[in-house]
């Protein structure tokens, strides 16, 4: 800050003594206690970048030989860098100068500003010869206390701005932004700024906010009486500006998408971070990140950023370790997924590398952790694993273990898979046996990987499933139980829109014969509308177990067909064609209950009771038949039904052979798929089916 | 047939050419809205239909002339129109509803707390501030909720063969949705204001 300079200053002492001597000489001062002061203008007093335009000034007590001088008003306008302030008034109760000294005491101000209109402060500027000291204090503004304290020597200056309980909604409509709207809040506000000449070289900053409601135009960022307090130092070096900052968050929401933190003193948020920062390179190091959410999650990082042209990190480091994902799973974790009710326990440590904006390396390692998906769809339980991502390595192994693994209700055994994970690759580091329903899953080869502009992975596997319990599957599917066994060889599957296609064919043996599943195809299986495609052939059931097993009354006999074409949705049938029948050539005795015939008849409608137990036929407790057959083409809810055989207005669902014989015929060739399970359920009455 | 009556069977010929002008079938599409929409919204009540009368896309005096040039053109050439009922049976647009079903659920709290609001396109908007905890569940829920109106749209165009449909579809189910608004949810009218039901 320059010194100032009082040669005006002078000349108007001398002035001033001149008019004291012109008015001794006019006899006037022998009437001098009839004029004890004087008041006179001075259009400008400038001492270099230091000026008081306007200046009224005031002597007083010249009757007592020792005339004092206060100044009236005068507008004040400061040096650079204070120069801001230039709308200000002043007055001082006493004001003395001589050469080189300047000293107004007891001063008062005002800002001549329409912000400051009705706010006066204390005043008082000292300069002595190359020191100067500017104190502005009690200034009221935005309802809170505002203090303004300057030095300056030999350039060397120091600014210190203190502000006490600052009303936020007034100061943001001073400042007539819109990139935020403050709703309420309160700022103490201590800023100490030291310069030479008009550059700055060190800021020193505290600032505490209370109560802040805020938000920005998007409402993307946002706040709800948050109390928050930052420090804030940097330093300029002789190349570089080195800062430490403290943010520390001890009450109140705060939401930056899509991140909401609820913070109170349990759970408080505090980052901590430092670096250098060379403007004229535009580069930043951020030698240390620190953020800390108590009870919650750690984060460390250091980044290396250019901003010379888009902003660049060049290099960059991150660890995160969250002691307990319980509570941190929905606050950091959730708001990122696309589904909600996924809940993740345990213990959790990551290290992520970045250069030059891309993600290089990131490895996982998780504890004793659980993930739960709410909708049942998926659980995995004792969990433990390790994953090493790199960009082009592909020599990282990673593993995840479990003690419980459930895909939807089906339960896996313990049990671990190795792998190798990079770029966009998936790759099974060695054949993995997973124990499932009391058999196992083999799978020998699986790797899948994606390409920037294709959202169909492609994907490579082998394996083969081995005496799977099918007692185990229906329980688990909340199925009529069955019996038996699955097996089958799966050389490869396929991913494409979205859609899982398995190779290859599934056998299970059940009801003393074999169901072979092919074309198997799943889309959205963990999502509200899981889609099922497969074909479906059996040969050789035995119609006794079959019957027994559904309480439907004994029929002897051999049941072999098709299911083509079975599309399912959320697990409900929407479209097959399926054919069952006697199998050409069965030799197998060929009998059915009455219970049975009851049974198929009343499916379809007629109550055959009455025929059965007041006739003739009541003898028998069952009948021969010859072949039955029942099929179904089913589509836009419709079933169109199919007999064994056809005859004039129906068809054949058991024709008799024999003695005893029955047939069962059936006339309505469509019935709605809906009823046709109600009926299998509730087996209900109609007359759509007549006993011969 | 004789050359010299090869003229006549020309004419014959141009005569029995058939044009099948098939008009975007609005009162099918909002008969099909209005199934879908309470489809979806099963979990609540929705409110009564007001009386919509059967809109055409175009305007009626437009229809007419179109209409009126259709049939000058039929004197020479035989035409017939049709109106094709709207299919909304696929198996896209059942994922698609099965979405929305899924999740308007979740939507009932903010459209009661005048967070979303029906805007006069049909699409979900912000109106009021969702309180912080919820905002950014909300956002997505408004996301996600567009995001499935779109495709539906474009579903069941596509599944009645006229993927030029799509925008008349959106059109359609923009009255319906703000039809089916339940009380006390807001919607934007079609002069921009917003009225609260």
């Amino acid at each position: 800050m320059p010194l100032l300079c009082l040669r005006k200053f002078k000349a108007l002492h001398h002035l001033i003594l001149y008019i004291c001597l012109l008015y001794t000489a006019l006899g006037y001062c022998s009437v001098a206690s009839a004029l004890d002061s004087v008041t006179f203008s001075v259009d400008k007093i400038k001492a270099n970048d230091w000026s008081l335009h306007n200046a009224k000034l005031k002597i007083i007590q010249l009757d007592q030989g020792a005339p004092k001088i206060s100044l009236i008003s005068a507008h004040l306008k400061l040096p650079a860098p204070f120069n801001n302030f230039s709308k200000l008034n002043i007055r001082c109760q006493k004001f003395i100068w001589r050469e080189n000294y300047m000293d107004c005491q007891q001063g008062h101000g005002r800002f001549n500003s329409s912000d400051f209109k009705a706010h006066a402060f204390d005043f008082s500027l000292q300069v002595k010869g190359k020191k100067s000291k500017l104190v502005i204090d009690n200034l009221t503004g935005f309802s809170g206390k505002i203090s303004l304290n300057a030095q300056d020597q030999s350039g060397k200056w120091q600014l210190r701005f203190k502000a006490q309980r600052l009303n936020l909604v007034q100061f943001k409509e001073f400042l007539a932004s819109d990139l935020f709207n403050i709703s309420q809040g309160l700022a103490d506000i201590d800023i100490e700024m030291i310069g030479e000449q008009g550059a700055v070289q060190t800021i020193l900053a505290t600032a505490l906010l209370d109560q802040l409601s805020m938000q920005d135009q998007q409402g993307r960022i946002a706040s709800d009486a948050l109390t928050l307090k930052t420090e804030l130092s940097m330093k300029k070096g002789a190349k570089a500006w080195q800062w430490q900052n403290l943010i520390d968050i001890s009450s109140g929401d705060l939401y930056v998408e899509p991140i909401y933190l609820s913070i109170n003193s349990a759970h408080a948020v505090t980052l901590i971070n430092n670096g250098s920062w060379w403007p004229g390179q535009k580069q930043v190091e951020l030698k240390s990140i620190e953020f800390k959410h108590t009870q919650l999650l750690s984060l460390q990082a250091s980044a290396a950023i250019n901003y010379q042209s888009d902003l660049l990190i060049e290099s960059a480091e991150l660890e995160l370790y969250v002691p307990q994902l319980k509570p941190v799973t929905p606050v950091y974790l959730a708001p990122f997924l696309a589904t909600e009710g996924i809940e993740l326990q345990g213990e959790l440590e990551v290290k992520l590398k970045l250069q030059q904006n891309i993600l290089s390396e990131i490895n996982l390692d998780m504890q004793q952790f659980t993930l739960r998906d709410n909708e049942q769809r998926f659980y995995l339980g004792q969990a433990n694993a390790e994953v090493n991502w790199t960009k082009q390595n592909k020599n990282q192994a990673s593993f995840i273990n479990w003690q419980t693994l459930n895909l939807r209700a089906i339960p896996f055994a313990p049990g671990q898979l190795d792998f190798t994970l990079f770029d966009r690759q998936f790759r099974l580091l060695q054949a993995a046996k997973l124990g499932v329903l009391e058999g196992e899953l083999f799978i020998q080869k699986f790797s899948f990987s994606t390409t920037e502009n294709n959202d169909d992975p492609i994907v490579h596997f082998k394996g083969w499933a081995d005496n799977l319990s099918l007692e185990q599957l229906s329980r688990a599917l909340n199925w009529e139980p069955l019996t038996g066994s699955i097996s089958g060889y799966i050389p490869s599957v396929r991913y494409q829109n979205k859609t899982l296609s398995l190779d290859g064919e599934l056998k299970m043996r059940v009801f003393g014969g074999q169901v072979r599943i092919n074309n198997l195809a799943s889309s959205g299986m963990f999502t509200n509308f899981a889609q099922f495609y497969m074909d479906l052939e059996f040969d050789n059931l035995d119609l006794s177990m079959i019957t027994r097993k559904f309480h439907i009354g004994n029929i002897e006999g051999k049941l072999s067909g098709v299911v083509q074409n079975l599309y399912l949705e959320n697990w409900q049938p929407v479209s097959f064609y399926a054919w069952m029948g006697t199998p050409e050539g069965d030799d197998s005795t060929h009998k059915i209950s009455q219970k049975a015939v009851e049974n198929i008849a009343s499916i379809g409608g007629n109550s055959a009771a009455d025929v059965l137990s007041k006739g003739f036929l009541s003898l028998f407790s069952s009948f021969r038949y010859d072949k039955l057959g029942f099929g179904c083409y089913l589509h836009q809810g419709v079933c169109q039904l199919m007999g064994v055989e056809a005859i004039d207005n129906g068809f054949y669902l058991v024709k008799g052979g024999g003695l005893p014989r029955i047939n069962i015929i059936g006339y309505n060739p469509r019935l709605n798929w809906s009823v046709l399970l109600e009926r299998l359920r509730r087996i209900t009455t109609s007359d759509e089916y007549i006993i011969e | 047939m004789s050359i010299k009556n090869l003229p006549v069977f020309g004419a014959l010929l141009l005569t029995a050419c058939v044009t099948i002008n098939i008009y975007f079938p609005a009162a099918a599409a909002e008969k099909a809205a209005d199934e879908i929409i309470q489809d979806i919204q099963t979990l609540e009540p929705s409110q009564p239909q007001s009386e919509m009368s059967p809109q055409s896309a175009l305007p009626k005096w437009q229809v007419s002339v179109y209409q009126l040039v259709d049939q000058t053109i039929s004197v020479f050439i035989s035409s017939a129109h049709a109106e094709a009922n709207l299919s909304v049976n696929s198996p896209e647009i059942r994922r698609i509803t099965a979405d929305m079903r899924a999740r308007f659920g979740a939507l009932i709290p903010f459209y009661e707390q005048g967070v979303l609001a029906i805007r006069a396109d049909g699409l979900l908007t912000t109106k009021g501030s969702a309180p912080l905890k919820d905002r950014n569940k909300s956002s997505k829920l408004i996301a996600a909720e567009n995001a499935d109106r779109y495709k539906l749209y474009q579903a069941i165009a596509n599944a009645n063969g006229h993927p030029e449909w799509a925008a008349q579809i959106k059109s359609t189910f923009a009255q319906r949705w703000i039809s089916h608004a339940q009380s006390g949810w807001w919607y934007q009218t079609a002069n921009g204001s917003w009225k609260q039901k």
